[in-house]
């Protein structure tokens, strides 16, 4: 008896009934996509563990919301995970240093080289790695600095420097580009 | 907002990147706009391979353990208001998971789970259905005007009711009633949750009564109801 080959919808939808079987099943797709977000987000490892719980707690409570009209199963899940760990970012009184900032050239990580990341993952992390060098410096760092650090908008032009039309328009591009580059690959 | 100013700040939306007044102007800008939901969903993909890129390895078997221990034996939460679409804005949808896909994990459900399947079965209906380009889709409001669950329409007259509903009084039930300016069809009982049934042509609102068991011929105590169709 698994639940394993359904797709992430309908495991939402079992979750939204109360299957917590359909739960430990996105948990063992997602952990490690959610704990990478946390750590790469800054939290410590305490954090991390508290954005473990409250992630999945979310999904728990939250997948009757979940309309696959506006959103795949997949994004809806880590969209859940970004939220929570931008909500205490921000909300923190001293705000986590994010980790590891887009590597250069020179010091890839090699995501083959992580123990216990399987393979799975470690193509996704060579494939976004891949998509992002196809950004300019400031297209990098405006997804840096929104993506990853989790300022708001208004905030990243600040911190960048930059007028906020300016950023709104590099975030649109950076995306747009992303997007064209991750469907070719 | 205007869907230029929408479209600008639809990127910074599904980055998380608005300020909480804007998000939630985005949100409700959305919602009468249908239209854009193939945009976001383009969008919240790019930025969900943005979050999966930094994967780590899985974390160990305690750590799981203890967010299984949190939910177990507890009821996922009531879910919000549903989305309330008109006629005019049935949408035109791109379905994230093949057909084939939800087909086969219908079979997966019957064959490998077998009662377990049978009861996800209409879930798994219900997934399909909300998929469905036609479906019209309507909140359904107990007595107070309260969301408490919503109802999918589709086009042949199958009719998919979710009622967050507390349990029937005991010698009583849920009936469900077709209805129309004219008159009350009775249709199945049931005891709250997910139905699916199949609803006389005409009657566009769904009742939902409370009755002794077995159902009445005539409606009692309404519980719940679509207003429009």
């Amino acid at each position: 008896m698994t639940l394993e080959p359904f797709p992430d919808e309908a495991l939402l939808a079992l979750v939204a009934r109360g299957t917590e079987e359909a739960l430990g099943v996105l948990y063992d797709r997602y952990a490690g996509a959610v704990l990478g977000l946390a750590r790469r987000m800054g939290f410590d490892r305490a954090a991390q563990e508290d954005c473990m719980q409250e992630v999945f707690y979310r999904i728990w409570n939250r997948a009757g919301s979940f309309d696959p009209r506006k959103a795949s199963g997949r994004s809806w899940v880590l969209a859940v995970a970004h939220h929570y760990c931008v909500d205490r970012v921000r909300t923190e009184a001293s705000r986590p240093k994010a980790l590891e900032p887009f590597p250069d050239e020179e010091h890839t990580e090699d995501p083959f080289d992580l123990p216990g990341l399987d393979e799975e993952n470690a193509l996704n992390r060579v494939r976004i790695a891949a998509a992002l060098q196809s950004l300019s410096p400031e297209e990098r760092a405006v997804i840096e600095a929104l993506h990853y650090q989790g300022h708001t908008y208004p905030e990243a032009a600040r911190v960048l420097g930059i007028p906020l039309g300016t950023l709104k328009s590099r975030a649109g591009r950076a995306l747009q580009k992303l997007r064209e580059v991750l469907s070719e690959t | 907002m205007k869907p230029e100013k929408l479209r600008e700040l639809l990127p910074l939306y599904a980055l998380d990147a608005l300020p909480e007044d804007e998000r939630q102007a985005v949100e409700a800008f959305l919602e009468r706009h249908p239209e854009l939901w193939d945009e976001l969903m383009a969008l919240r993909e790019t930025a969900a391979d943005l979050s999966q890129g930094v994967s780590a390895p899985s974390p160990g078997p305690e750590l799981k353990a203890r967010v299984m221990g949190r939910i177990a034996g507890a009821k996922p939460g009531l879910e919000p208001a549903p989305v309330r679409l008109s006629p005019k804005e049935a949408v035109k949808v791109r379905p994230q998971a093949p057909r084939w896909v939800v087909g086969i994990a219908a079979v997966f459900a019957l064959l490998a789970l077998g009662w377990g399947g049978y009861r996800a079965y209409p879930w798994l209906e219900w997934l399909q259905a909300s998929k469905n380009p036609q479906a019209h889709v309507e909140t359904l409001v107990d007595e107070n005007q309260q969301p408490i669950g919503r109802a999918i329409f589709l086009p042949n007259g199958r009719t998919l009711v979710y009622a967050e509903l507390p349990p029937p009084p005991p010698g009583k039930t849920y009936q469900l009633w077709g209805v129309n300016q004219t008159e009350h069809v009775g249709l199945d009982t049931f005891q709250g949750g997910l139905i699916v049934f199949q609803m006389p042509q005409g009657h566009p609102i769904v009742h939902i009564t409370e009755e002794r068991s077995g159902g009445s011929k005539t409606p009692t105590q309404l519980r719940a109801f679509t207003l429009e169709n």
